[in-house]
């Protein structure tokens, strides 16, 4: 025991201060005091950077391909995330060659990124055509971003201007109904699209749609090149748009928890809510197992939804406009939804293998082209999966068209 | 005892009581003089109720004055006279309908000015030198000097809230700081001689065309500090422009207008929202939404005779929501408080006010939600939805709506609609002429 007087404290007397005071403080101390900074950045073993935050595993890309052995499936090939996570944080800065996915500093597969010959492994070929393409990619981001510096900042003025012309113009002064898809084909517009580099540029879809458009040109002239695999989780959060056989693809995969909107919720909607759930499971259930419909399931939940669209009315009078729309469109899609799954290739508007077993992007592209499908905005969800699919997309094409 | 006790509570009252005992501050500074006829302006000092200018009115700092079009001004010390404009022939790049701004007691300059909205020109009025002016507006304060006399320019400022923004109510604690506001643009033009702006950090000298004559501000990037070359003035600039029949009818009105709001401004305001001249009928309602008098602006839309009224007034109406920052959340409040609005029915009218995307324009829903409220209880709802139908399919013109009309009017007219754009489709496209 120590003893000695604490005067800050005013106390008269002694006061004790047990020596393990000291002996918390120091502990404390070396607690709370920053590491050097080499200790900081240098791959450790230890708990979690809480400022650093990689992406999900479900995530992130994958390249290569899940071949049958003996025990199941197994996934060969190599992983990297798809992530705009602070690099400076990272663990692994500084460890190791680049990775083009960062921009450099970071390499997540570490037996990557280095040019290979090939000569003792075997495998440069395949390698370096996954490298070419990711550094095509970023090359395409980087002049992209330049462009987008200097283009005119004038958009506020033109805001206003476009309001006041619809006030006194009406939709002549808009030009929008041609819509974003009107200039799919365009250089320009690929060119931004595989510059995207964040979720907020690719959860509309439109970028995935340029890339997807340029892809099936490729692919149309023959070229062949090396596509990333997709897990399950990731397709479960793809959406599809651009026909009636997309509206029944999102709508069959996820029979059992449809998406309704807000309106739904009403008290007055709960069993016109039931009915078209319990009809649509009905019929959606041999889809979903890659068999034919029952035609007159069908003819039920299309009976249901005319039903539906009547008494949905009164409600959406009383609800904001964007909850009023979406309780519209919920059902016009899914309208347009059950005359597809009326169809003839309606069997084969579902694989059942991506759900347990996931496809690789070519395989997606095929699939796509087949039912004319476009992507449709991620849900608010599906941001990260979309990137992830971007990327897998981007490189994809960066291989088909490489020069060998 | 009693004495004193009564001394007391005397002292208590007196302080209690505002206005007793205490003398209250009269802060009222004069920083310039109405060079207008009366009745150009309306003033509206801090707190208080517009009051309409008298001729060669004195102007006080902190005094929003909203003004006709032609109102003028100068400083105090007479260095700097000011002039308001309007966009009569919709030439300007922006759509002015009136001007408002506020003078301060200037400190580093000859008139300090903050531009709430609308379009002035400064003139340097001085026989001689330089005069300097502050300009203020959204977080921005220039320090303009026109370099000799008779060095004139423009300054027009501009807000509204883009297509496609959402609306959604304040939450109770919610930081205003941080709503969504509106975007504003600004336009700045040397008109006449040469002038230096001071941006706050960047200087830049201009002159009148064929010279570096514009610069542009806007909300959202700011200014560009280097201005634009013009190698002459734009149409819209000239004052001496001659105005189009319809532009020299608007003028016309506003100043038959002036003149009898001078002698009765009630009188005058009744009037002209009763008048058969649609011209006369924009004039009242613009000066309704200038002067913050949405209970009367909305009791004539709500009683509209015409579609054109009715028509002007959704445009006076988006006008009055883009002046800045927390019009959309007052108009929320006034719709709930005093026009009887549901919190969801007042979402929905000034959802239906900021207008749609581009995107949401190519999606059927939208049409078919307009025309779902075209059955709506509330007239203000149908209205609107009939407004931008009309404007969005423009083969529905021909189809009748009465904006003071029925519930049974209006079904009427949304089965006429439904029968032009049916459920889950896409308007057809309008023919080009």
């Amino acid at each position: 025991m120590v003893f000695f007087p604490d005067a800050a404290c005013g106390f008269a007397g002694n006061l004790e201060i047990p020596m393990f005071r000291h002996s918390a403080l120091i502990a404390l101390g070396l607690t709370f005091s920053p590491a050097l900074a080499s200790a900081q950045f240098y791959p450790t073993i230890g708990p979690p950077n809480p400022l650093y935050q990689h992406p999900a595993y479900r995530y992130q890309f994958n390249l290569g391909t899940s071949v049958p052995t003996v025990y199941g499936r197994t996934f060969v090939g190599m992983t990297a995330p798809a992530t705009r996570a602070p690099q400076l944080f990272s663990p692994n800065l500084y460890s190791g060659p680049t990775n083009s996915y960062s921009g450099g500093g970071y390499s997540w597969n570490t037996g990557g990124g280095g040019v290979s010959s090939g000569y003792i492994s075997g495998g440069g070929i395949r390698h370096d055509a996954f490298a070419d393409a990711q550094r095509e990619l970023q090359r395409a981001q980087l002049e992209y971003t330049a462009a987008r510096l200097r283009k005119d900042p004038e958009s506020v003025k033109d805001a206003i201007f476009e309001q006041w012309a619809y006030e006194k113009l009406g939709v002549f002064s808009l030009g929008s109904l041609a819509g974003p898809k009107a200039d799919m084909n365009q250089p320009q517009e690929l060119a931004k699209a595989l510059a995207a580099s964040d979720e907020s540029e690719v959860t509309s879809g439109d970028a995935l749609n340029h890339i997807l458009v340029a892809v099936i040109a490729a692919e149309a002239t023959g070229a062949k090149g090396p596509s990333g695999f997709l897990p399950p989780a990731l397709l479960d959060e793809v959406r599809f748009a651009g026909s009636s056989a997309a509206e029944a693809i999102n709508l069959l995969r996820q029979a059992g928890k449809l998406p309704f909107p807000a309106a739904f919720d009403d008290p007055k909607l709960k069993n016109t809510r039931a009915e078209i759930e319990k009809d649509f499971a009905a019929a959606a259930a041999p889809l979903r197992a890659g068999k034919a419909a029952d035609a007159q399931k069908l003819m039920q939940i299309a009976f249901t939804l005319k039903a539906a669209q009547e008494a949905v009315t009164p409600v959406i009078r009383e609800m904001p406009f964007a909850d009023a729309t979406a309780a519209r469109r919920f059902l016009n899609r899914f309208e347009t939804a059950v005359v597809a799954m009326k169809g003839n290739a309606a069997q084969t508007l579902v694989n059942p293998a991506w759900a347990t077993e996931g496809c690789s992007v070519a395989e997606l592209v095929k699939h796509m082209t087949k039912h004319k499908l476009l992507f449709a905005a991620a849900t608010p969800t599906g941001g990260p999966a979309y990137l992830t699919l971007h990327k897998g997309l981007a490189t994809y094409f960066f291989a088909l068209t490489q020069k060998k | 005892m009693l004495a004193r006790l009564l001394g007391m509570v005397a002292l208590i009252a007196a302080i209690l009581t505002p206005g007793i005992g205490v003398a209250q501050p009269t802060s009222r500074v004069v920083v310039g003089a109405s060079n207008s006829p009366a009745a150009t302006f309306s003033a509206r000092s801090p707190g208080k109720a517009f009051t309409i200018l008298a001729d060669k009115a004195e102007i006080a700092a902190g005094d929003l004055l909203v003004s006709l079009p032609g109102g003028a001004l100068t400083s105090k010390n007479g260095a700097v006279a000011v002039k308001s404009f309007a966009d009569f022939d919709a030439r300007s790049p922006m759509p002015i309908l009136e001007t408002a701004l506020t003078l301060a007691e200037p400190k580093d300059a000859d008139l300090d000015l903050t531009l709430d909205r609308g379009r002035v020109d400064l003139r340097n009025a001085k026989a001689e030198g330089s005069a300097t002016v502050r300009v203020r507006f959204w977080d921005q304060s220039w320090k303009i000097v026109l370099d000799s006399p008779n060095t004139r320019v423009a300054v027009e400022l501009y807000g509204r809230w883009p297509s496609g923004s959402r609306f959604k109510p304040a939450e109770p604690n919610a930081d205003p700081a941080k709503a969504p506001i509106p975007v504003a643009s600004l336009v700045f033009l040397v008109l006449e001689g040469s002038a230096s702006v001071d941006l706050g950090g960047n200087t830049v000298a201009m002159r009148a065309p064929p010279g570096p004559a514009e610069l542009r501000w806007n909300s959202v990037i700011g200014a560009r500090p280097q201005p634009l070359k013009l190698e002459k003035l734009p149409v819209w600039a000239d004052a001496n422009a001659e105005l189009s029949a319809s532009g020299k009818k608007v003028a016309v009105a506003c100043e038959k207008f002036r003149k009898a709001r001078a002698e009765d401004a009630t009188k005058a305001l009744d009037a002209f929202l009763a008048s058969a001249d649609a011209v006369e009928v924009h004039v009242a309602l613009v000066t309704l939404a200038a002067t913050d008098e949405l209970e009367r602006l909305a009791k004539s839309l709500v009683s509209a005779k015409t579609v054109e009224e009715w028509d002007f007034g959704v445009t006076v109406l988006r006008h009055w929501l883009g002046r800045g920052r927390g019009q959309d959340q007052r108009l929320y409040e006034f719709l709930t408080t005093r026009r009887s609005y549901t919190a969801t029915q007042a979402e929905i009218l000034i959802q239906l006010l900021f207008g749609f995307a581009a995107e949401a324009l190519a999606e059927p829903e939208t049409y078919e939600v307009l025309i779902d409220y075209l059955g709506h209880e509330k007239p203000g709802i149908r209205n609107i939805a009939q407004w931008h139908l009309v404007r969005l399919v423009p083969q529905g013109k021909s189809i009748k709506f009465k904006p003071d009309g029925t519930t049974d009017d209006a079904e009427e007219c949304q089965a006429a609609w439904k029968k032009l754009v049916p459920s889950g489709q896409l308007p057809p496209m309008p023919k080009k002429d």
